[in-house]
């Protein structure tokens, strides 16, 4: 079952063009994070999943019906990327009134426990440092006991204690059913803490899959080693997609299979030391799959056929 | 974490019932009011200061004439707070994102808007308590119930001037909704006759004071006193007013939607 489906959106504003021809689906149970550079049209997207605004062509389902619909918003926890709250309002206040927006609430000493606020209930909304205040924004989501939350861009001016307690919320709702999209510019928190990603690019779908698939659709490894080859000659070894050689014949190299590289190495009894084998990280898939701008639909970089990855699905 | 569990949504979800929200909400506004008093300085400090330069009864000004010059200056009291705590503020609140918060929620923005208008009008009846209060204590100025007539019918004219701060808040930038209500509290306020007769002013501009909303909230405001025959000319075009800022604070409202 799918909680957000997407179908041939698009948004235009004006001349520019913000999604084009967009499908998705979010899962679910899964916490899914939407990836993308700086105008993917990952708040765009967001803003039409929150019944903000309307597709200019496509269709928006979230929870099986249209988010514009005020039934629907009561299933769903927002918290949007800028949300200035009334700053002579108290933690606790604020919480409150939005508690009295839903027939069936959370408890508000609940929802300051799981954003990390209750040593701040007391405290004025304007008063708050910029990590207190996306807590806050997330307690004010959480406080209608939402089967689905939708949040851009959560742990943005959280430091690190903030964002581990975010991110331990995160996956207590999530081990309890309820689904969560975000976006987040922290891909290690993504690869750490998402089921799937979907990467978005110039307002199209790039790629879809948990992050060990899209990793390996980057494929293979970054593998480091001194040895004395030339770089003609590192560029010849098995699976090698770009290569330097530099002081001391210290190589770095990226390669899609590392293990026959190695055989090769070995086999061809070339000596070298310092060796470091790393898995691609979904920073590498990331940086690869945004640079190219290619639909992984069309032109996959890899010759692996490993790991197909479907649209979101 | 030592919460405790959570839990499971229910799957039959009544929508909930709105007055709970527009409690809060009312609630919410007053707080903010309270807390940040700097409004008082508007809608209370100047009303009463021109009251005690000009207003307080001595030789050459009567009792009546007193008691007119209140009035007057209890509507001043109203456009101040109409124009600057909602004005100003609802632009600020749209931009900094509360509003947009506020659509995402399953409360219908009409009942927010309500929110702000109950709380207009609380703070509006807190406002003329305390300049009739002074007027009393100070000057032994007392209005008795014709006092609370005027006053009740001020609250509800001021719907106009609540409308045009909205309408004003969903127009204009925070920056520039400042400037615009401060520009346009002083017209509405000089040009009707409100703080200073209509007598003191140059011809032209008191010609033009027939079509502010604020001539006509001064009249219906002083007609306790003075009776009027024109008072429900006065009320059709307070609520002309009413509906037209409220329909252009609708379009605007409308616009910022599109532009998401």
């Amino acid at each position: 079952m799918n909680v957000v489906e997407m179908q041939g959106v698009s948004r235009t504003y004006g001349p520019v063009t913000a999604l084009r021809d967009l499908s998705l689906q979010v899962r679910a149970g899964e916490l899914t994070a939407l990836l993308g550079p700086n105008g993917a049209g990952k708040t765009t997207a967001i803003s039409l999943m929150l019944g903000l605004s309307r597709p200019t062509s496509g269709t928006v389902r979230v929870l099986g019906e249209d988010p514009r619909h005020s039934a629907v918003r009561a299933r769903i926890g927002a918290m949007p990327q800028e949300s200035a709250l009334p700053g002579a309002l108290t933690v606790r206040e604020a919480v409150t009134l939005f508690a009295s927006f839903h027939a069936a609430p959370l408890g508000v000493g609940q929802a300051l426990a799981l954003a990390g606020l209750e040593d701040r209930a007391n405290r004025r909304a304007g008063r708050l440092s910029g990590g207190e205040r996306r807590r806050l924004a997330f307690a004010l989501a959480l406080i209608g006991n939402p089967e689905l939350l939708l949040i851009d861009e959560p742990t943005t001016g959280m430091d690190a204690a903030s964002r581990q307690a975010f991110w331990e919320a995160l996956g207590e709702l999530r081990g309890q059913g309820r689904s969560v999209l975000l976006t987040t510019h922290y891909l290690e928190e993504a690869e750490r803490a998402a089921d799937r990603v979907l990467v978005l690019h110039g307002g199209q779908l790039l790629a879809g899959g948990t992050p060990e698939a899209l990793r390996a659709q980057v494929g293979g490894a970054r593998v480091s080693f001194r040895a004395g080859l030339t770089l003609a000659e590192v560029r010849a070894l098995p699976g090698v997609r770009s290569a330097q050689v530099g002081e001391g014949g210290h190589t770095e190299l990226h390669t899609d299979t590392p293990e026959r590289l190695l055989a090769e190495l070995v086999g061809r009894d070339v000596p070298f030391r310092d060796l470091e084998v790393r898995r691609a990280t979904l920073e590498d898939a990331f940086l690869t799959l945004t640079a190219t701008g290619h639909s992984s639909q069309t032109a996959s970089p890899s010759p692996s056929p490993a790991s197909p990855l479907s649209q979101g699905a | 974490m030592t919460t405790p569990p959570i839990p499971a949504p229910s799957t039959l979800r009544p929508s909930a019932p709105l007055g709970p929200a527009l409690r809060q909400l009312t609630l919410a506004e007053s707080r903010r009011l309270s807390r940040e008093p700097m409004f008082l300085v508007g809608t209370v400090g100047f009303p009463v200061l021109f009251y005690a330069l000009f207003g307080l009864p001595r030789e050459g000004l009567p009792l009546a004439a007193s008691q007119v010059t209140l009035l007057n200056l209890a509507a001043f009291s109203l456009v101040s707070l109409s124009l600057f705590s909602f004005g100003a503020n609802v632009a600020a609140e749209r931009t900094g994102g509360w509003l947009r918060l506020m659509r995402t929620s399953p409360v219908p923005l009409p009942v927010y808007v309500a929110a702000k208008v109950l709380a207009a009008w609380i703070y509006g009846a807190l406002s003329l308590t305390l300049l009739f209060t002074f007027a009393g204590v100070v000057g032994g100025v007392w209005l008795g119930t014709a006092g609370l007539l005027a006053a009740l019918k001020l609250l509800l004219g001021m719907a106009s001037l609540v409308a045009l701060g909205l309408m004003l808040g969903f127009l204009i930038r925070p920056a520039a909704a400042v400037v615009v209500a401060n520009v346009a509290s002083l017209l509405l306020v000089f040009a009707s006759g409100l703080a200073l007769p209509l007598e003191m002013l140059p011809a032209g501009l008191a010609r033009v004071a027939p079509l502010l909303p604020t001539y006509h909230l001064g009249v219906v405001g002083r007609s306790p006193l003075l009776g009027s025959e024109h008072e429900a000319l006065s009320w059709l075009v307070l609520l002309g007013y009413t509906l037209l800022f409220g329909m252009v604070a609708a379009w605007a409202l409308r616009r910022d939607e599109a532009r998401e």
